[in-house]
């Protein structure tokens, strides 16, 4: 199992647009990754390339996430998904 | 007062029926329950669901029940077995449905006993009969009462005489007093009927223009008169409807008249609660109808799968949401910007993994169906939305969208949302969803016309950002035809359905005219008004001498800063505003310092931890956090206007305190900039523009932060919509308080919000003695226009009018009377 710990750095949080980036980023990983909040137990970890459950995260602007991941390339995957979470993607 | 049972074979009838008759009261009607269908979705009537219908409304006055045709009279009569409380009296009505419900309602509402109710209901047929020709109509034998001890002769103004709203009214105004009242048609010359009943009252078939002659009896006789005379008088409350509606023909200028539509005058196009049609966003199209799909209803509960149905059926799921996700996706890439963003997470929410996944296992293991799987599963997910709430709770119409869209593949229907045409058309919609507007194509979708809506409504704001003309709030407008060619006339709200060929012509002709501008801005009798643009960076320049703009009435200098991590230097910033004061020799310019803040944060001068945005470190506050960056802009504003020959004004935004405007002069008068002005925004600003304009050379207001902080309402919130309306008259009165403060000191006082591009509000700004109007380029060929049809005492009465109104629906009707020979 693979972790790793990225701060929302969207300024709404992650939200609509950025949650619907970082879902389409995770759904097209060969890899089932999970998402929760830093302070929740790691067994209400969520679907992360689910978008509902990104959005009912409630992950706000400045929040810290664990990814979570296993399998074959999930170091790199995770460090991918960490850039995206910590790039202000409202910014763009 | 009673309650009312409604008792149908179809649930949708007797909502429909309910709704209809509710119109005629407003809010204060009787309680009324409804038992229709025999439940589980299946057509018929169930005597438990009439006897709780019963007991949901009984009071010790009694319960009128009415029934639409056979089992209904059967199950009605059953339930009457069923009552835990024998001592309500409950009445069975034999009358009509739909008018009996009506009458019912109304009476009822007026605070009349079960038995006179009762009696009204079954004479709810009389109008029908009597305006038909139908021998012994029924009901009509009421007893008009006690001899007359007062009449008046009265004449009816409002545009549809006494139809069902007037009439409501009038027994309404009525019910109080102690007299009997009686009211007879001196046209049609036929006896007079008793003003307490509804459908006697319609039967007297008066209509505009006809002379009704009012008799009354009783202690409170004279009272009466004196309140159906005022009621008459005042038009029942629709003369302000007028210009929403066909203007009167007239010889001289043959006008377009409504033509067999559903909307030209119907008694009941206009309940007591709107305002009737309301064009929103001015302009003239034609087309043929094309209506929105109606929203889906919640399938209703029926047998489990069999077990062996279930996988199957789960696979239909998941292929409806791989279908909608890839329309959802093509659709995305049809468009851009803002719109591909919301379609592109729309998709990703109609094919996410969790949702099918909830959706699939109802199916494989308690059995449901597909459709009612996903209603469910989407419910779920909507709820967790909404107990999060802010923006979370905010996307919830999006959920809906995507299940009505998995929903509608599922059952074979046509998906909800904007029709996809390639020819032109008319939308005709309930509302429009933000979903839906986003994707709007102006090439092809020529108006838009709603059923619910109001000036601010979002269709309406969407419509005037794309051009679009737009009417709402046409109550029958789902009843117009699919098909059915219109005009549409975005300004006066009319709209011709089935338009004859010269109304098609002339309607043609005025579309084939562009409205423009030839540069020089006046009434009709040569009032001078300044037209300019606003221009948000170089790159909108062009736009604006393509208009003919005569100047720039507000340069604002953001582009300048977004982006930038640190301010941006000096020297950038005089070559950005040389490109400007280049395109203008000899020509006004007015530029506004840094207006960071609120809606327009920027990194170097804004907190982010405000708790209050608007009301925080703002516009020319921001100047005291860093007094250095307004220093370096106006060296920058007066270095660029040295060495270019615009007139160069500049001017602070936000201005709150004459001490402010004070201190920008001094900082201005420091680097050489000598005319200087301020932006009125603040209600604090417009009532003291008297002493602040003593100390600058001009003032310029911004109306859309001025109606925020007079009406309290958040710009960014569009629940509060309606009250920020610059057509607010405590708006037009802060207006008008700056206005003739300007007159008073011999200053310019201009507008530069977006009021200023409304054609009719900008015609009241001039009545209010704004000097200038400045808008965007596109808009100056409309108010042009409107302002070269007008005369400047027009525009002043316009002003007085729409200030002294009770409220923006008033102040728009009042002031388009008033301007009306400027659309002739």
């Amino acid at each position: 199992m693979s972790e790793r710990k990225a701060t929302i750095a969207s300024r709404v949080g992650l939200h609509a647009r950025p949650a619907s980036i970082f879902a389409a980023a995770v759904g097209e990983l060969p890899l089932e990754v999970t998402i929760s909040l830093e302070t929740d137990p790691a067994e209400d970890a969520m679907d992360a390339s689910s978008i509902l459950s990104l959005m009912s995260l409630g992950a706000a602007n400045g929040d810290v996430v664990v990814l979570r991941a296993e399998g074959d390339g999930a170091d790199a995957a995770l460090d991918s998904l960490v850039k995206i979470l910590e790039t202000d993607l409202d910014a763009e | 007062m009673i309650g009312i049972v409604v008792v149908s074979h179809s649930p949708k009838l007797a909502r429909a029926a309910v709704e209809l008759a509710l119109e005629m009261v407003g809010v204060a009607g009787p309680a009324i329950a409804i038992a229709a269908g025999a439940g589980e979705g299946v057509t018929g009537t169930d005597a438990f669901k009439v006897a709780e219908a019963i007991a949901e409304v009984s009071s010790p006055e009694g319960v009128l029940v009415m029934m639409d045709l056979g089992s209904a009279v059967m199950s009605a009569e059953m339930a009457l077995e069923f009552l835990e409380d024998p001592d309500i009296p409950v009445r069975l009505s034999s009358a009509p449905f739909v008018e009996g419900l009506m009458a019912a309602v109304v009476r009822a509402a007026g605070g009349a006993t079960l038995a006179e109710v009762e009696r009204e209901a079954r004479g709810a047929l009389g109008a029908k009969q009597s305006h038909l020709g139908d021998e012994d109509p029924a009901g009509l034998t009421v007893d008009t009462g006690p001899a007359a001890e007062h009449t008046i002769e009265v004449t009816l103004l409002n545009p549809d005489g006494l139809h069902a709203r007037p009439v409501s009214m009038l027994i309404t105004a009525l019910s109080t007093l102690e007299a009997t009242v009686t009211v007879a048609n001196l046209r049609t010359g036929q006896a007079p009927v008793p003003a307490n009943s509804p459908t006697a009252l319609l039967t007297v078939g008066a209509r505009k223009g006809d002379t009704i002659s009012v008799a009354a009896a009783g202690r409170q006789a004279v009272e009466a008169l004196e309140a159906v005379s005022d009621l008459v008088g005042k038009g029942f409350g629709e003369l302000g409807t007028v210009p929403a509606r066909a203007p009167e023909p007239s010889p001289a200028q043959p006008q377009a008249r409504p033509a067999s539509g559903a909307l030209s005058s119907g008694p009941l196009s206009s309940g007591p609660l709107s305002s009737g049609p309301l064009g929103v966003s001015p302009g003239l199209a034609v087309g043929p109808i094309v209506r929105m799909p109606e929203p889906l209803d919640e399938p209703g509960p029926v047998a489990e799968l069999p077990v062996s149905e279930r996988e199957a059926a789960a696979d239909r799921i998941v292929a409806a949401s791989a279908s909608v996700a890839l329309t959802l996706r093509e659709k995305a890439a049809r468009v851009s910007g803002a719109a591909r963003g919301i379609l592109d997470a729309t998709a990703l929410m109609a094919e996410d993994p969790g949702l099918i996944d909830a959706a699939v296992s109802r199916v494989t293991g308690q059995g449901d169906v597909p459709e009612r799987a996903v209603w469910a599963a989407v419910g779920e997910v909507a709820a967790v939305f909404t107990q999060q709430g802010g923006l979370l709770a905010a996307r919830i119409p999006d959920l809906n969208d995507v299940r009505n869209r998995i929903v509608s593949e599922l059952l074979g229907r046509p998906a909800p949302g904007l029709p996809d045409r390639s020819e032109p058309y008319v939308l005709v919609a309930r509302d429009l969803a933000p979903a839906d507007t986003a994707l709007i194509d102006p090439a092809v979708c020529r108006a838009i016309v709603t059923v619910e809506g109001g000036p601010t409504s979002h269709t309406a704001i969407l419509a005037r950002a794309l051009g679009l003309p737009a009417v709402v709030a046409v109550r029958d407008a789902l009843d117009l035809p699919e098909g059915s060619v219109v005009i549409v006339d975005g300004t006066t709200g009319e709209i011709v359905v089935d338009p004859t060929d010269d109304q098609m012509v002339r309607a043609e002709e005025q579309i084939g005219r562009v409205a423009t501008f030839d540069g020089t801005g006046q009434t009709r009798d040569g009032h001078r008004v300044q037209l300019l643009a606003n221009v948000a960076s170089p790159d909108s320049v062009a736009e604006a001498i393509e208009a003919k703009a005569e100047g720039v009435g507000l340069f604002r200098t953001e582009f300048c800063f977004l982006d930038h991590a640190e301010a941006p230097g000096l020297d950038e910033q005089v070559a950005a505003y040389r490109q400007v004061f280049a395109a203008f020799p000899g020509r006004k310019v007015t530029i506004r310092t840094l207006d960071a803040g609120a809606d327009k944060p920027l990194a170097f001068v804004t907190a982010a931890d405000e708790v209050n945005p608007a009301l925080g470190i703002r516009g020319y506050r921001t100047a005291w956090r860093r007094p250095e960056l307004l220093d370096t802009q106006l060296q920058a504003i007066a270095t660029a206007a040295a060495a270019e020959d615009a007139v160069v004004g500049v001017m602070a935004p936000m201005i709150a305190t004459v001490d402010e405007a004070v201190d920008f002069a001094a900082r201005c008068a420091a680097h050489g900039l000598h005319n200087v002005g301020v932006m009125i925004e603040t209600p604090a600003a417009a009532i003291t523009a008297g002493p602040i304009l003593e100390r600058v050379d001009f003032a310029s207001l911004g109306t859309n932060d001025l109606a925020q902080y007079t009406m309290a309402a958040d710009r960014l919130m569009g629940e509060l919509a309606l009250l920020n309306d610059p057509w607010q008259p405590a708006v037009l009165r802060m207006i008008r308080e700056a206005c003739q403060a300007g007159l008073a000191a011999e200053k310019p006082v201009g507008v530069c919000g977006e009021a200023a591009a409304d054609p009719m509000l900008a015609a009241i700004l001039v009545g209010l003695g704004a000097t200038s109007l400045s808008m965007s380029p596109r808009a100056l060929g409309g108010v042009a226009e409107l302002l070269g049809a007008v005369t400047v005492d027009q525009c002043r009465d316009a002003a007085v009018a729409a200030a002294d109104a009770g409220s923006t629906g008033a102040a728009r009707s009042a002031a388009a009377a008033l301007l009306e020979p400027a659309r002739a």
